[in-house]
């Protein structure tokens, strides 16, 4: 299974249509999920600047 | 080809229009120091059909990437005083709380009136976004002419001369920055000497008041009141009050994901190039210097003021 269809059944299984609660690993996903991934993207870009020895904006 | 399906929104989207349109979201974010939300949620529920209340909550769930990696960015290179941040975040937090009361208060209000003309008019909607036009179009015209001024000015004074290229404080600011009331405070980060505590907090409650009861995210307040009337310098505004909006954001996307409407699917799919696009905004603010970013600032404060006009003018014809 992918993240996107494991992101897809987490959100399903908080649907209205199957008598709404708002699961606990839904609300974790949705405020600490994007703040984990928008980290480790800024670390790997400036992973990436130190081995090709570039830099995004110049010095 | 390349389409996506969102669980919570129930709409099938194009997944390289999303990484296009997040890369652009993003970058603004992290070159500017404002959220974004502005121009993610219309865009979100007018190009890509996401209901409303789920284009709400997914955009402020995706800002809270957003915000974090150009913070982390922008920390990198300084540009963030945490410590008036965080003073900031105490302000902005009680405002908004006071602000959204403010505002279901007057939506109770509302009910209680008799319809006008026998069918119901929602003059809140219509006032708020008025007074959110006017709002902006100040703040816009403002920074625009403070910053055209500075750049003529720099550009006239002979090279070598060591000239500020920050705003210079009004008598009434500099009046507000004078009063002493203890505890004083200093910011070296921001280059601040020594400043009461409550005028931090008075501004960031009024800031986060005005963002509560209009339904914004602060950035667009949050940033020119810290150049203009704390005196920061403006890069350390802009990193700093992307650091304020990420609590707002967080806090935000908690609340909407106990109701059900933030689309994950939606979120990491944006995130992947929005959090590019923020680390690479953030790289150029310091590059790009104080006047061209205010004067940048001052021309998407009008961008948004013309999307929000745009969707009266909508909600006006469909009545």
């Amino acid at each position: 299974m992918n993240i996107l269809d494991w992101l897809t059944k987490i959100s399903q299984s908080t649907m209205p249509a199957n008598g709404f609660h708002a699961h606990w690993l839904y609300i974790v996903c949705a405020v600490f999920v994007p703040a984990i991934i928008g980290a480790l993207i800024t670390y790997a870009i400036m992973f990436l600047e130190r081995v090709f020895k570039i830099h995004i904006g110049g010095h | 080809m390349f389409n996506l399906y969102l669980p919570v929104a129930h709409v099938s989207v194009n997944l390289l229009w999303m990484l296009c349109f997040g890369f652009i979201v993003g970058g603004m974010a992290g070159f500017f120091g404002v959220g974004g939300g502005f121009l993610i949620t219309p865009m979100l529920n007018a190009i890509f059909g996401v209901p409303y209340p789920v284009a709400v909550g997914s955009s402020l769930s995706l800002l809270v990437g957003i915000t974090v990696a150009s913070t982390i960015r922008h920390s990198k290179y300084g540009n963030i005083d945490y410590k008036l941040g965080l003073v900031m975040v105490i302000g902005t937090s009680i405002g908004v709380d006071a602000g959204a009361k403010l505002l279901s208060l007057i939506k109770g209000l509302q009910k209680i009136l008799p319809p006008a003309g026998g069918h119901h008019i929602d003059v809140l909607e219509i006032v708020l976004s008025i007074s959110y036009i006017v709002m902006l179009s100040l703040i816009g015209f403002s920074i625009f002419k403070e910053s055209l001024k500075t750049m003529k000015m720099t550009k006239s004074i002979s090279t070598g001369a060591n000239i500020s290229t920050e705003p210079e404080a009004s008598e009434s600011v500099k009046k507000i920055r004078a009063l002493r009331i203890k505890p004083i405070i200093r910011f070296p980060a921001s280059g601040i000497s020594g400043i009461s505590v409550w005028v931090i907090m008075g501004i960031a409650f009024v800031v986060g008041m005005m963002s509560g009861f209009m339904g914004i995210g602060g950035g667009f307040i949050l940033m020119p009141a810290l150049i203009y009337i704390i005196g920061c310098p403006t890069v350390v505004a802009v990193g700093t009050s992307l650091f304020g909006i990420l609590f707002t954001a967080a806090y935000g996307a908690f609340t909407y994901s106990l109701q059900g409407d933030v689309d994950l699917v939606l979120v990491i799919s944006l995130l992947i190039s929005s959090a590019i696009g923020s680390v690479i905004g953030a790289s150029f603010t310091r590059k790009a210097g104080g006047p061209n970013v205010r004067m940048l600032f001052s021309l998407i404060a009008f961008v948004a003021v013309v999307i929000v006009a745009i969707k009266l003018g909508i909600t006006l014809l469909h009545r």
